[in-house]
């Protein structure tokens, strides 16, 4: 998947010990179903993202929107922003910024 | 000159008579002659270090809890899952007096009530072991039960299992999970009580300590590590098996003239001592002497005495993906960092063994095991860190390799190997 010129997705759902235990299997399974028809967009399971105390986290690569505590209804804002290319302000960027900024560094360096 | 071991080994279990025989049990008996602060002045004096890795003052966890005025526990930990390493299964299973001995005297200077013998759930041996060393004991009326609890306790075959809060954890009959340091188990143990934990190697050490006094076990070893200690080399040496050196003593003695350097001549191209969470060392470190300070020095440690050469003919992205793997298997899940580190760092590996990664990887690698120290309720997240980054620093041109072209000479050269066995 060629995520370079940023018209790609690749939405990461955490599924460690604490995000699955907060729904993040059923999230997962959810923004599979959406996206299903939609090769410009690949969701995938993610080992740990480390910030397991605002479990569930999604994340979405390569435009850096980081969402936590996600709950189930939160996913029809969160597709709905993936189409109009838009974060989910209310849910988006609430984890500690070093601990982003280090997953956004592997991911950039090809580490998911 | 051997402190645990006798000069002359046999391949069998040392009988309580031999034992006996060589000075057991003596400083057990006069030490009724002398006040428990009396005990702990001599080991605190002899300078002896945990031999369990951290090398931590053993006098200076007595001191600590000795000061408290309750009930206090002795834990003799027998778990033993650094991966390869021998040296406690072979006391326990070869020379159970020395360690029951070494436990009676721990148990009496810190005036412990209840003693844990906690050994890995696979050791039947040394548990059996164990077990008839506590009843020839009793027999010869060395101990009496009654006024001291001596029970021996499974230990989970989890590497985690063996931290001392962990082993904690399992004694009250929870899951090997680490707890949250402070408070450490000198101050709030097993059931709240002040518990001394040592490995079995150190506790062997306290008989000899006690019987010859402080100032000859100083003789030994070198001002900062006194004593000896024992190193196991694996089946990859000409000459495999557990030795007992004094600190201080050059690593080529161990590895070249007891060794046999590995076997069928084989040369190598890195060290590493003290078992998988400690730090590569070049080959050239055969120079260092055997001691904690020195390998510190040096970005490293002796670990568990867990010795290890790498071939010259071994790539080292997949020797430290093999660690990698071990790590993230083995980390219990409950710290957040640890989880995410040990994955990445095996995840990443992955990526640069088959070149699905590109160069900037090795920089983010350093960058996330920079952001974990320190953090985490265990040193797992730091013995993970170690090996990748000492390879990284190393052996930089095998992972590049991979980078650029998704191999590296020896791995082309081995596949070349097997493709032409099949």
């Amino acid at each position: 998947m060629n995520l370079e010129d940023g018209t790609r997705t690749l939405i990461l759902v955490c599924q460690n010990v604490d995000c699955k235990s907060k729904g993040a299997g059923e999230l997962m399974r959810r923004l599979e179903e959406a996206f299903k028809n939609r090769p410009e967009v690949e969701v995938r399971s993610y080992m740990c993202f480390g910030t397991c105390q605002q479990a569930p986290n999604v994340v979405l690569y390569p435009q850096r929107h980081w969402y936590s505590e996600v709950k189930l209804s939160d996913l029809s804002d969160i597709i709905e922003g993936i189409q109009q290319g838009k974060p989910v302000e209310r849910i988006c960027n609430k984890v500690d910024s070093g601990a982003r900024e280090l997953i956004y560094a592997l991911l950039d360096a090809g580490i998911y | 000159m051997n402190i645990l071991l006798p000069e002359k080994r046999s391949n069998q279990r040392e009988t309580l008579q031999e034992c006996i025989g060589r000075g057991g049990y003596l400083a057990f008996r006069s030490s009724f002659q002398s006040e428990p602060s009396q005990l702990v002045a001599a080991v605190v004096a002899s300078g002896l270090q945990g031999r369990g890795g951290a090398a931590f003052p053993a006098g200076r966890k007595w001191q600590l809890l000795r000061g408290s005025p309750f009930e206090r526990c002795l834990v003799v930990n027998g778990g033993e899952d650094e991966p390869g390493s021998r040296k406690d299964r072979f006391l326990m299973d070869y020379f159970p007096h020395l360690v029951l001995e070494g436990a009676l005297l721990s148990a009496r200077a810190i005036c412990a009530s209840q003693v844990f013998f906690y050994i890995n759930e696979k050791f039947e041996c040394s548990q059996g072991s164990l077990k008839r060393a506590l009843q020839e004991a009793e027999d010869e009326r060395l101990i009496d039960r009654a006024s001291l609890r001596i029970v021996i306790v499974n230990a989970p075959s989890a590497y985690v299992a063996g931290e001392d809060t962990a082993l904690l954890e399992v004694l009250e009959g929870k899951p090997p999970i680490p707890r949250k340091k402070p408070p450490y188990p000198v101050e709030y143990g097993y059931e709240g009580r002040p518990t001394l934990i040592h490995n079995v190697e150190t506790i062997a050490n306290i008989p000899f300590i006690i019987r010859e006094g402080a100032e000859s076990y100083r003789r030994i070893g070198t001002p900062a590590s006194p004593g000896t200690m024992l190193f196991y080399l694996d089946e990859e040496f000409s000459r495999p098996g557990i030795y007992e050196l004094p600190f201080g003593t050059p690593l080529r003695f161990l590895v070249e003239d007891l060794g046999g350097g590995l076997s069928h001549g084989r040369s190598f191209r890195a060290i590493l001592p003290g078992g998988p969470s400690t730090a590569f060392l070049p080959a050239s470190a055969l120079s260092l002497r055997m001691e904690h300070k020195a390998f510190q020095e040096n970005g490293s440690s002796l670990g568990c005495g867990n010795l290890r050469l790498i071939p010259s003919d071994a790539c080292m992205v997949k020797v430290t993906l093999e660690i990698a793997e071990f790590f993230a298997r083995e980390s219990c899940g409950k710290c957040p960092q640890c989880r995410m580190e040990t994955n990445t760092f095996a995840v990443a590996l992955r990526k640069i063994l088959s070149g699905a990664a590109n160069l900037g990887i090795l920089e983010q690698i350093e960058r996330l095991a920079a952001f974990s120290r320190g953090k985490g309720d265990c040193s797992l997240i730091h013995m993970a860190a170690a090996p990748v980054l000492s390879a990284l620093k190393l052996f930089k041109t095998d992972f590049e390799c991979h980078l650029n072209s998704g191999t590296c000479e020896r791995c082309a050269r081995h596949d070349r190997v097997t493709t032409a066995g099949n």
